[in-house]
């Protein structure tokens, strides 16, 4: 009852919030001339109906919607074409639907994620544990692997995500020619586009093994190798940094003494000690979750991947504005959600947590 | 680690912005022209006809403008923000959180990107017999964006510091003698609660400057020749494909703005770190560094 409440209670400030957000994200965007905002309302089969010439039709169009009219008459009537028509406009850059644009580029990214964030999440967190237990334990001098550890995140922590993902590009594809870079190759494509191929989540490699393809499944992980690796290796070191430093927090805890002294053996210790470091891990969510979002960009920028990312850079780059703002809108969504989600989790993992 | 910050810090973020005071001239541009190796007059060789060494050692000037800008300017309406919510308290402190918390959930690298092509570049502000007109350069769109995302994590922070130095005896007294609500905010509590802000602006120096250079990596910052280390790489990137030839040679314009860029990067975090040590070691709890 208590969680209902409390979960309603957060919808409300959820939509309240992304209703702040549409608003500055729309005001941005109201930067670009009113013509060109009149896009927003020609749908692209027409750029294609003979007879008809939306471009020379744009400053019609621009009045007709209030285009030139203040900021906040333009804000209510997106609103209303939002509610009324439920669609976020068309895109010029995509040739379709913003929703439509967003849900058939998904998939690269959900593989994306999919393969590298349990990496990042479990390993992160093992290295944090290990690292904090090395450098709890030692006598009077700095462990090694602790060393090496706290060096190998700094060190990533410090390199851009394009940087590495450039080094990696140059390395392993263009010096060794292990890896390429793109979803797929050549052979693969081929088959995909061809009729015996059909499509189930979108995911080549699901599909690959769906399709009873197995040399597809790997090829579409022989290319995600790269962007995985690439990805992992700029966002561990936060889960490191994080997970080490709350874990010796935790291990200089006045319980940690009691439950040694009450004769626990030390795997029951760390596991006490490595609970109560996750409410820690909880906190930052939210910076791993926007620094996740910048990475996937970059990734699927660097090796063409052509999902989420990739579509943002391109509509950004035809100064498709429609298109950003359902993007950024979209994003608002899946992070308010995942906001939402910690905010629940909480409560199970810490019972002291009162909602 | 933390006991050699202090020694490694200082000079691994100064060095960057010493050399460019007395820097080569002016580079000039070319067109397209592919990318030379190391010689005795381009000491890293060049990109695009452009001087890498000159661009690297400006390119740090660059990004110690676009980190001392944005996080001035994100400290500013942080500070103002989250003083005024956590110093009256109710229904200003509650519309505000909530008002902060709602761009805290802005997708960062999207809303800057949008800024940095929507906002136009010439501001003619007329308020009355007031009429001036402002100028922007397209990093200063992208600081723009960075500072508008910035602010609520200092507001958010500040605004629990305020609250808990406001249940201190000292502003009491203050409140006694007959200072009036601005004087106790800003000469009583603010002073007192503004420590563990500035570690955390020091801490985000460098995060601010890999944003910025992603963005102009993607290819929304300045244009090509100019001293910005994210889009030296992105003129880098565009020849990698020549690299199977001469390996060493291309390897180097990659090599170095990036090793610049990290070590920025890597100077202003040690020197965040070791600052949250001197000012305040509990903060490192609280901040989760």
């Amino acid at each position: 009852m208590r969680l209902a409440s409390f979960v309603v209670k957060r919808l409300v400030l959820t939509t309240l919030t992304l209703l702040v957000l549409s608003l500055t994200i729309f005001y941005t965007a109201s930067f670009f001339p009113a013509e060109q905002r009149a896009l927003l309302f020609v749908s692209p089969q027409s750029y294609h109906h003979p007879g008809y010439d939306p471009w020379s039709r744009l400053p019609q169009i621009a009045a007709k919607y209030h285009l030139y009219d203040a900021f906040y008459v333009q804000y209510l009537n997106w609103l209303g074409v939002l509610f009324t028509e439920r669609t976020l406009g068309y895109s010029y850059y995509y040739g379709g639907g913003i929703v439509e644009a967003i849900l058939n580029s998904f998939p690269p990214t959900l593989e994306l994620v999919m393969y590298s964030a349990p990496i990042i999440i479990l390993g992160g967190i093992k290295l944090g544990v290990y690292s904090a237990k090395r450098e709890h334990e030692k006598r009077k001098r700095d462990d090694p692997a602790d060393i090496i550890i706290r060096l190998a995140t700094t060190l990533a922590y410090s390199m851009p995500i394009f940087f590495t993902g450039l080094l990696m590009i140059s390395v392993f594809f263009l010096n060794l020619h292990w890896f390429a870079p793109g979803r797929i190759g050549r052979d693969a494509q081929m088959f995909i586009s061809s009729r015996t191929w059909r499509s189930y989540t979108g995911l080549y490699t699901i599909d690959g093994i769906l399709n009873g393809q197995f040399w597809i499944f790997i090829d579409a992980l022989k290319h995600l190798v790269l962007p995985v690796a690439t990805l992992t290796i700029s966002m561990i070191p936060i889960i490191v940094k994080v997970t080490r430093s709350s874990m010796l927090i935790e291990f200089s805890q006045p319980y940690v003494t009691m439950i040694r002294a009450k004769g626990l053996r030390e795997v029951e210790v760390l596991s006490r000690v490595k609970r109560n470091a996750m409410i820690s891990i909880l906190t930052v969510t939210s910076i791993i979750f926007a620094n996740m979002l910048t990475g996937i960009v970059v990734t699927e920028n660097i090796f063409s991947l052509g999902g989420v990312g990739s579509l943002a850079v391109g509509a950004a780059k035809n100064y498709d504005f429609t298109l950003l703002v359902g993007l950024s809108i979209f994003f608002c969504l899946i992070f308010v959600t995942v906001n939402l989600i910690v905010d629940v989790a909480y409560t199970y993992i810490d019972p002291r947590v009162k909602l | 680690m933390a006991l050699l910050a202090p020694v490694l810090a200082p000079p691994q973020s100064e060095n960057p912005y010493i050399c460019p005071y007395d820097g080569p001239p002016q580079l000039t541009a070319m067109y397209s022209v592919p990318p030379t190796p190391p010689s005795s007059k381009h000491p890293f060789g060049t990109l695009n006809g452009y001087d890498l060494y000159y661009g690297c050692i400006w390119g740090a000037r660059t990004a110690l403008y676009i980190s001392m800008l944005t996080t001035a300017i994100a400290l500013a309406i942080g500070l103002t923000i989250g003083s005024i919510a956590g110093y009256f308290e109710g229904v200003i402190d509650e519309v505000l959180m909530r008002f902060t918390d709602a761009f805290f959930a802005l997708p960062g690298l999207f809303y800057v990107i949008l800024i940095a092509i929507a906002m136009p570049l010439n501001w003619e502000l007329k308020w009355g017999w007031l009429n001036f007109s402002i100028t922007l350069s397209s990093l200063d769109r992208i600081i723009v964006g960075l500072a508008v995302v910035g602010w609520p994590s200092y507001a958010r922070l500040i605004r629990g510091e305020i609250k808990k130095v406001k249940e201190q005896d000292f502003v009491e007294a203050a409140k006694a003698v007959g200072c009036s609500k601005i004087r106790v905010l800003t000469r009583h509590i603010l002073p007192n609660a503004i420590d563990p802000v500035v570690s955390l602006a020091f801490l985000n120096l460098g995060g601010v400057v890999v944003v910025a250079s992603t963005i102009s990596f993607l290819g929304f910052g300045p244009k090509q020749g100019y001293a910005e280390w994210g889009s030296i790489l992105a003129g880098a990137r565009s020849f990698l494909v020549f690299a199977t030839e001469d390996a060493a040679q291309f390897a180097l314009m990659l090599l170095i703005p990036g090793v610049f860029l990290s070590a920025f990067v890597l100077g202003w975090s040690l020197l965040g770190d070791s600052l949250l040590h001197v000012l305040d070691p509990s903060l490192r709890r609280r901040l989760n560094f």
